[in-house]
């Protein structure tokens, strides 16, 4: 189904970089420069999800986020530019259903949509990841290979996810470091080798592989198809 | 309108003050010269009485009133050779020699009713006795317990003393004059070179205290002048050798900020112009390496953010409890570099620990950057151990590894920002020289203690405590 996705953000470029890649998505995003406009169409198009940025010229994003929080619970999730506005995000418990910090990943974005919309009513329509013979059930954390159970660790589930979810793209250790761990554990990205080592092992395991983990030397790894 | 200066006030308070005491001085002098004149005649009159009174008295019992003023009037001592002894009433007198006269004393000898029997004057005789403005002295004549008149002393200090007390008292005033005008001056002085020793020093604090204002960070002032004035300069110059090295450390930061923004800016754009000019190809593997500065100049400006909470302590705790497992899960890099690097890493945590109250990613973090630091410093097969345990009301966590130590001149400075003790900026050695700062101040917000001891080349441990 189509989802609709209310964008605020006053920067001109971050917004066409955000709308492009919610497009890519496959959803449809209605663009909005300022508070009033965010609240005019939140009215006007009842849209599934608001990106909310919090600094916007005139009615500011927390005035926003009040006028819709006193409606209804929408999806919101906040952008925010400053540490402080988070601690009084998760003080005063507006209602906003996640944040991100600037400066941050436009698929990461995306990837909290999607589990943002995944914990509220659109929980039943989020199916399971596949590639080649590797299937992936997120709601239950568990991956499979041709229906043999991989026995993962929570670490190697989730960099088994996001290679998985982009099949063929190159991550660098600190990029999976950094999604798989959060931004806390710079300097520790060859620790990423022993997961990965593991996780290799336990794909083998099942002899009926049809995906590789591969190396990139002087990278990272990428989800490859192969024998 | 201009207040008047404390030299000023000094010096006319000391003048004023001075004047006053010697005028002060001088009419006490005054009272007490009149008081002492008044009792000396009052003495000597006295004196004078009792030694006439007898003797007229003896003489008025043998005569009667009969030849006492001429008794009176004449002086015994010339009257035996100058009248020879031809006359009845001088040998009368003779038999009681009346002692000498003084000069200008006067004695008045009058009846019960106030009139004038005698006078060694002579002149009152036969009249009604006024004293006037006279200072006389007076004794009643008694013979056999009856009264038959009184004996009048007028003396002559009683008008020549009170011309010479006159003379005293315009002598005083005048030196008074001139002593309350010396000493005056002297005040003056005094009070200048005072208010001097006092505005100088002040007058220089001022001065410094607007340079400082200007921007001058760097101006002290010279300890000189009296205790307080010592004091005061003292702490002038600790405050602006705070300011100082507040202004050094800020300018500091901010250039340790940029120096960590250049190389991966610099990298960045190195290989962004290489990709626009095709020497080196826009492949994903190219752009991986590109979108990994990104990650670390965003971990950049969290840790600076952090910092800056830390250091206006605006740090917001969200409190919880969580049990130690989950919080030594959260470990698992750290663990599993350790292995890598060859590192022995152990963890001892009391059995009696079970959960923390505290705030979970600020208390990892600290963990972190602790254990971070301890594994840079151990090195290949080395050997780092966490313990955990609880004393009193507190959580004690020490993090120990077997590096080359912190040496005593370096161990105070460990928890400052940007401080390495390689000066390496190379990352996987130095980090970026935050984490100890950062993790001291996340102590700090959770009212806990953090601090090191070194054994330098056998070991060192970070301690910290959290209050539960």
């Amino acid at each position: 189904m189509e989802l609709l996705i209310l964008l605020v953000e006053d920067e001109k470029k971050l917004r066409d970089i955000l709308a492009q890649q919610i497009r890519q998505e496959g959803w449809k995003v209605v663009p909005a420069a300022n508070g009033l406009e965010a609240i005019q169409f939140w009215q006007d198009i009842k849209p599934d999800l608001v990106v909310l940025d919090l600094m916007l010229p005139g009615i500011s994003g927390w005035e926003v986020l009040k006028k819709i929080r006193q409606k209804d619970n929408t999806p919101i999730i906040v952008l925010t530019a400053r540490a402080d506005e988070v601690d009084k995000l998760l003080g005063l418990e507006l209602g906003a259903d996640d944040y991100m910090t600037k400066p941050f990943s436009p698929r990461e974005l995306c990837a909290r949509i999607k589990a943002v919309l995944r914990r509220g009513r659109y929980a039943e329509q989020v199916t399971s990841v596949t590639f080649n013979n590797l299937t992936i059930y997120p709601e239950k954390l568990e991956a499979s290979i041709a229906d043999v159970k991989l026995n993962l660790t929570s670490t190697e589930y989730k960099i088994l996810m996001l290679l998985a979810e982009n099949p063929g793209q190159v991550f660098s250790r600190l990029h999976i470091l950094e999604r798989v761990f959060g931004d806390m554990y710079e300097g520790y990205e060859r620790t990423i080798d022993t997961h990965i080592s593991n996780l290799r092992h336990k794909i083998d395991a099942t002899q009926k592989s049809e995906i590789i983990i591969k190396t990139v030397y002087g990278i990272g790894y990428k989800l490859v198809a192969g024998e | 309108m201009k207040k008047p200066g404390l030299a000023n006030r000094i010096t006319s308070t000391m003048v004023a003050v001075s004047i006053m005491a010697v005028i002060i001085t001088s009419l006490t002098m005054l009272i007490m010269t009149r008081q002492q004149f008044s009792a000396y005649i009052n003495k000597y009159d006295r004196a004078m009485l009792e030694q006439y009174v007898p003797i007229i008295s003896d003489y008025y019992r043998l005569y009667g009133i009969e030849g006492l003023q001429e008794y009176l009037e004449f002086k015994p001592n010339n009257k035996g050779k100058s009248r020879g002894n031809g006359m009845g009433w001088y040998h009368r007198g003779q038999q009681i020699p009346l002692g000498k006269i003084r000069p200008g004393q006067r004695l008045i000898v009058a009846d019960t009713k106030g009139m004038v029997m005698a006078d060694t004057q002579g002149l009152l005789v036969g009249q009604p006795l006024e004293l006037g403005s006279w200072q006389a002295s007076s004794r009643p004549l008694q013979i056999d317990n009856k009264q038959i008149g009184t004996l009048y002393l007028i003396s002559p200090l009683g008008s020549g003393l009170a011309s010479m007390e006159n003379d005293f008292i315009n002598k005083l005033t005048v030196s008074t004059s001139v002593l309350a005008l010396g000493i005056g001056l002297i005040a003056l002085l005094l009070g200048l070179l005072l208010g001097k020793r006092i505005s100088l020093p002040l007058a220089d604090l001022s001065s410094a205290i607007h340079e400082v204002a200007q921007g001058k960070l760097n101006k002290r002032i010279e300890l000189k002048g009296d205790q307080e004035f010592l004091e005061l300069g003292r702490d002038f110059n600790c405050m602006a050798q705070k300011l100082e090295d507040y202004d050094r450390n800020r300018r500091r930061l901010t250039l340790d900020i940029s120096h960590e923004l250049r190389t991966p800016l610099t990298l960045l754009r190195g290989q962004l112009e290489a990709m626009q000019n095709n020497s080196i190809n826009a492949t994903p593997e190219n752009v991986a390496l590109l979108l990994d500065e990104v990650i670390r100049l965003t971990r950049l400006i969290k840790e600076l953010e952090d910092l800056s909470q830390v250091e206006n302590q605006a740090v917001v705790l969200h409190l919880s409890t969580f049990s130690i497992e989950d919080l030594l899960e959260r470990l698992n890099p750290v663990v599993t570099a350790m292995q890598e690097t060859g590192i022995i890493f152990t963890i001892n945590a009391d059995d009696n620990v079970n959960e923390i109250t505290a705030d979970f990613d600020r208390v990892l973090q600290i963990l972190l950057n602790l254990l971070s630091n301890a594994m840079r410093h151990a090195g290949q097969e080395g050997m780092v151990s966490l313990t955990i345990n609880r004393q009193d009301n507190n959580l004690q966590f020490a993090i120990t590894d077997n590096g080359s130590g912190i040496s005593a001149e370096n161990l105070p400075h460990v928890f400052e920002r940007f401080y390495r003790l390689d000066d390496s900026r190379n990352r996987l050695a130095g980090g970026m020289g935050l984490g100890l700062s950062i993790a001291k101040g996340y102590v700090e917000a959770h009212q806990g203690k953090i601090w090191v001891e070194s054994k330098p080349g056998f070991e060192t441990t970070f301690y910290f405590s959290l209050p539960q």
